[in-house]
C-alpha cells in the first residue's frame, strides 16, 4: 500500500525527467546536433532528441531500439527483446531512416520481424530527428531520422582505451566491449570489439519464453587523417548476430533445455553486415565540401523451422553523398547536396519473399539558413528520382500471374521551412513544416505468399503509388536553473499511406491480407518537464501521445499507447546518482484492423550509478526494470498475439573502466 | 607506423571476408511431393461431371525438404480465382508430417458451372505444395 502511495505521489508531483540526455542537463545550448549542419538544438527548427552513451549505459538496454524507447514519442515494435524496431511517433520500418557512419543504413527493415539490429557499442550519442526530413536524408525519412554518432576522436597527442561490461539478470546475459584509440594530430585510429549473449527471457509470471535467446558480435575500426584542408575518417563496421525466433505455430515445439542455454537449435534469424565508409571534409576558399561514400553488405539468413537456412537474402548498397557549404554573407548560409544510392538484392535461399531486384536513387537538394538575432530561419527543396527493377527469381511464386519482373520510376519533390525563435528570457519557440516520401517497398509491391510465422497470405500491388507526408509541428521549450520544459504538438498528414489489411477472404485456408493505400493522419504531442528545486534533486516527467487514423476512420496498426514517465533523481556531490520512477502505459483501445486492444500497465524502474572521479573516471551502475515483476503485454509486442508476455523483472549491473588516464599523452 | 599498417591490413582482411561471405549458389526449393490417388472410385484429373454428384479425391503427400505442417482442401466456384473457401483443414502431427494420405468426398453443386478444388500441403518452412482439380458441372 505504501508503495502504491509513493508511486502515486511520484506521478502526481509532475512529470519530467523526460529521459532526454542524462542527468537533466540543459539541452538547448549544450547539445550540438547534426542536421544539414552542426548547430545547437536552440538554433534548429527541427525537433531533435539526443541520447548520450552515458545515459544509455545508465539504464537497462539491449540494443539501440531499446535505448531510444526511453525518449518521449519513441517506442519499439518488438519480437522478443532481441528483435526490435524503433517507432517514432507511430512510424517505423521503411518510414524511419537510420544514418550510421555518415551513410544511410539499410537492414532490410521492410518486414516487421526484421529488427534494426544495432547495439550501442562504440558510439557517442544518438540523435533522433522527429518528423519527415526527406530533404536532408532522402526517401524513407518520413517519420524521422535516427543518426548514430560514433565515439569521439581523442584529443591530439593522446590515446584512450576502455572496457565496458554489463550483466542482465532476466536473460542471464552479458554485454562486453573494449576499445583503444589514438590521435597523433595528423593521424588517428580506433578499434572496438564487443560481444553480447543472452539466454531466453522470463515473463512476470516466471515463465521462460523458449527460444527468445540471442547473440551479437561486433567490430568497429577507424583510420583517420587530418591534413591542412582535408579531414578524412574511414570506417569499417562488421557485425554478426543471431536471434532465436518464435512463430505462431512453433512455440511449443522446441524441447526445453537448460536455463542458461544459448544453443540456437530452433528457428532463428542470422544477420551479418559489413560497412565500409569514408567521411571527408575539404576546406575550400570561402566554402566547405563534405563527401561521404561507402558500401554496405547485409546478409540475412533465416531458419524458419525446417532446421536449415531457407531464406537467404544478400543486399549490397553503394552510397555517396556530397554537401557543399557556402557562406553568402549577411548571416546566410547555402548548402547544396547530392546523394545517390545503388542497391542490389539477391536471393540465394529456397524460400523467397521478395524478388531479386536492383534499385537506383539520386537526389539533389538546396538549402538556405538565415540568422538574425534570436531568430533562425531554414528552408530548402529537394528533387528525388528512384528506379526499381526486379528480375525473374528462382523459387518466387509467379502462379497468380500478378507478380512479374517489373521496372518502376518514382519521382518526388520535397521541402521544408522552419523558424526557431529564442528570447532573452530563455524561451525557445519552433515552427516547422516539412515533407517526406517513400516509394513502396518490394514486399508492398510484389508479395504473393505466406508471411512466415504468421500464416497470413499477403498480396502486394504493383500499382502502388508513392507515399507522401506533410508534417506541421510547433515546439515550445524553456530552460532555467529550476525548470526545463520541452513540448511539441504535431499533425502528420499522409497521402497514399500504405497499410496491410485483412480482406475477410481466404486462400487455401489462409486469411488473405492485401497491401492497400489510403490517406491518413497521425497527430499527437509530447511534453517533458524537469523541476530542479535544489541542485541535488530533480523531478522529471514526460507524457507522449499519438493517434493514427485513416481518413476512412479506421485506426492504424502499431500505434503506441499514451505513456507517462515520472522519475525522481537524486544527485550527490560524491558522484552518486539515484533515479527511481514509474512508466505508466495507458490502455490502447485504438487498435488497427488485425490488432486487439491492450490494457494499461505500469512498471517501476530504478538506477543507481556512481562515478569515481580520479585519474580514471570509473562508472558503476546498478539498475532494474519492472521491479514488481508484472506480467504485461505491450501494445507493440508482436508476441502478444501468441499469448506471450513481455519481460519480467530485470536487474542490470554495468561497469565502465578507462584503462588510460585522462589526457594520456603519447 | 607498423601498428598502423597492421590495423590497415586487418581491416582489409575483415572487409574481404565480409564481402565474400555469401554463397553464390542458389538453393533449390523442394516442396513436399503431392499426388492424387488413382484407381477405381477416385477422381484424379479435370473432368466433366453431373450436378449433385459425390466425388472422392485421394491425396498422397510425402515430405521432401521440411516436415509437413498443414493439410487443406478449399474450393472456388466459377470464375473466382483469388479467394477460396475452406472445405476441410488439419494440422499434421507425428508421422503424418513425413507421409500423409487422405481421402475426401464432396458433392458437386446442383447447378452448372466450374468448380475448382485445391489440395494444399504447407511445410514447416511455410512453403506450399498444391494439386488442383477443375470440375465442369453440367
Amino acid at each position: 500500500m505504501k508503495l502504491y502511495f509513493i508511486i502515486a505521489a511520484l506521478v502526481a508531483c509532475g512529470t519530467v525527467v523526460a529521459q532526454q540526455p542524462a542527468d537533466s542537463i540543459p539541452l538547448l545550448d549544450a547539445v550540438t546536433v547534426s542536421g544539414i549542419k552542426k548547430q545547437t538544438l536552440r538554433h534548429t527548427p527541427f525537433n531533435v532528441s539526443v541520447l548520450s552513451l552515458r545515459s544509455m549505459q545508465g539504464s537497462v538496454n539491449y540494443n539501440v531500439s531499446d535505448a531510444l524507447s526511453k525518449i518521449p514519442g519513441i517506442s519499439q515494435v518488438t519480437t522478443g527483446n532481441g528483435i526490435s524496431k524503433p517507432v517514432i511517433r507511430g512510424l517505423y520500418g521503411n518510414r524511419i531512416q537510420t544514418v550510421l557512419l555518415g551513410l544511410r543504413f539499410d537492414n532490410q527493415q521492410w518486414q516487421d520481424e526484421h529488427g534494426l539490429g544495432l547495439g550501442i557499442i562504440g558510439i557517442d550519442r544518438i540523435e533522433v530527428l522527429k518528423g519527415p526530413s526527406s530533404l536532408l536524408y532522402g526517401t524513407e525519412a518520413l517519420g524521422g531520422v535516427i543518426r548514430i554518432v560514433e565515439e569521439n576522436i581523442p584529443v591530439p597527442g593522446t590515446k584512450e582505451s576502455d572496457i565496458n561490461a554489463s550483466l542482465f539478470s532476466n536473460t542471464l546475459g552479458f554485454s562486453v566491449n573494449g576499445g583503444i584509440k589514438k590521435n597523433t594530430g595528423t593521424r588517428n585510429w580506433r578499434i572496438r570489439i564487443g560481444a553480447d549473449s543472452h539466454a531466453d527471457y522470463s515473463d512476470g509470471n516466471g515463465n521462460r519464453i523458449l527460444n527468445s535467446r540471442f547473440e551479437s558480435y561486433n567490430v568497429k575500426a577507424t583510420l583517420g587523417y587530418t591534413h591542412k584542408k582535408w579531414i578524412s575518417q574511414n570506417n569499417i563496421y562488421s557485425s554478426f548476430s543471431r536471434f532465436g525466433f518464435i512463430m505462431k505455430d512453433n512455440r511449443d515445439r522446441k524441447p526445453v533445455d537448460t536455463r542458461f542455454s544459448r544453443v540456437l537449435d530452433g528457428p532463428y534469424h542470422a544477420v551479418i553486415f559489413n560497412i565500409l565508409s569514408s567521411e571527408n571534409t575539404l576546406t575550400l576558399p570561402h566554402s566547405k565540401l563534405e563527401i561521404n561514400a561507402g558500401v554496405h553488405s547485409n546478409l540475412r539468413l533465416e531458419n524458419e523451422g525446417g532446421n536449415h537456412i531457407s531464406l537467404n537474402m544478400f543486399l549490397n548498397t553503394f552510397t555517396y553523398n556530397v554537401k557543399w557549404f557556402r557562406e553568402l554573407g549577411g548571416h546566410t548560409q547555402l548548402v547544396l547536396g547530392n546523394e545517390s544510392q545503388y542497391q542490389l538484392n539477391n536471393n540465394y535461399g529456397s524460400r523467397v519473399t521478395i524478388p531479386d531486384a536492383s534499385l537506383f536513387e539520386s537526389s539533389v537538394s538546396a538549402y538556405i539558413k538565415k540568422t538574425w538575432t534570436g531568430v533562425d530561419l531554414e528552408t530548402g527543396l529537394s528533387l528525388n528520382r528512384r528506379h526499381l527493377s526486379t528480375r525473374y527469381t528462382q523459387n518466387m511464386d509467379y502462379s497468380s500471374g500478378d507478380i512479374y519482373p517489373f521496372k518502376k520510376w518514382y519521382t518526388s519533390l520535397n521541402g521544408n521551412a522552419g523558424i526557431s525563435v529564442n528570447t532573452p528570457a530563455g524561451w525557445n519557440i519552433k515552427l516547422n513544416t516539412s515533407t517526406g516520401y517513400r516509394a513502396p517497398n518490394l514486399a508492398e509491391l510484389s508479395s504473393n505468399g505466406l508471411h512466415e510465422g504468421t500464416f497470413r497470405y499477403e498480396i502486394g500491388n504493383l500499382k502502388m503509388k508513392v507515399e507522401q507526408n506533410l508534417n506541421l509541428e510547433a515546439n515550445l521549450n524553456y530552460e532555467s536553473s529550476t525548470v526545463d520544459l520541452y513540448s511539441a504538438v504535431y499533425l502528420n498528414l499522409f497521402r497514399n499511406y500504405i497499410y496491410l489489411s485483412p480482406t475477410g477472404n481466404e486462400l487455401y485456408g489462409f486469411d488473405i491480407y492485401r497491401f492497400l493505400q489510403g490517406n491518413a493522419r497521425l497527430y499527437g504531442s509530447e511534453i517533458s518537464v524537469h523541476l530542479k528545486p535544489v541542485k541535488q534533486l530533480a523531478l522529471e516527467t514526460s507524457f507522449s501521445t499519438v493517434t493514427g487514423k485513416l481518413f476512412s476512420g479506421k485506426y492504424l496498426p502499431f500505434i503506441p499507447a499514451n505513456k507517462l514517465v515520472t522519475d525522481v533523481v537524486l544527485k550527490h556531490a560524491t558522484g552518486f546518482n539515484w533515479r527511481i520512477g514509474v512508466d505508466f502505459n495507458f490502455a490502447q483501445n485504438h487498435n488497427g484492423d488485425f490488432e486487439t486492444t491492450t490494457p494499461a500497465y505500469w512498471l517501476l524502474h530504478t538506477s543507481l550509478s556512481y562515478t569515481m572521479h580520479h585519474q580514471r573516471d570509473i562508472r558503476l551502475t546498478v539498475a532494474g526494470e519492472n521491479l514488481l515483476n508484472r506480467a504485461y503485454f505491450d501494445h507493440l509486442s508482436r508476441f502478444k498475439y501468441f499469448g506471450i508476455y513481455n519481460m519480467g523483472r530485470n536487474i542490470y549491473a554495468s561497469v565502465s573502466i578507462p584503462l588510460t588516464k585522462k589526457n594520456n599523452k603519447l | 607506423m607498423n601498428r598502423l599498417k597492421k590495423i590497415t591490413h586487418s581491416i582489409l582482411a575483415m572487409a574481404t571476408i565480409g564481402f565474400v561471405i555469401s554463397s553464390c549458389e542458389k538453393d533449390k526449393h523442394i516442396p513436399p511431393d503431392v499426388s492424387f490417388k488413382t484407381g477405381a472410385g477416385y477422381t484424379s484429373a479435370d473432368a466433366t461431371v453431373a450436378k449433385g454428384l459425390a466425388i472422392t479425391v485421394g491425396l498422397n503427400a510425402v515430405k521432401k525438404e521440411d516436415d509437413m505442417l498443414t493439410y487443406n482442401v478449399s474450393y472456388a466456384y466459377d470464375a473466382a480465382t483469388t479467394t477460396t473457401t475452406t472445405f476441410q483443414t488439419f494440422n499434421l502431427a507425428g508421422s503424418e508430417q513425413q507421409n500423409y494420405s487422405k481421402d475426401v468426398t464432396f458433392t458437386t453443386r446442383n447447378q452448372a458451372g466450374a468448380e475448382k478444388w485445391i489440395f494444399t500441403i504447407t511445410d514447416k518452412d511455410g512453403n506450399i505444395a498444391q494439386k488442383q482439380l477443375i470440375l465442369t458441372v453440367q
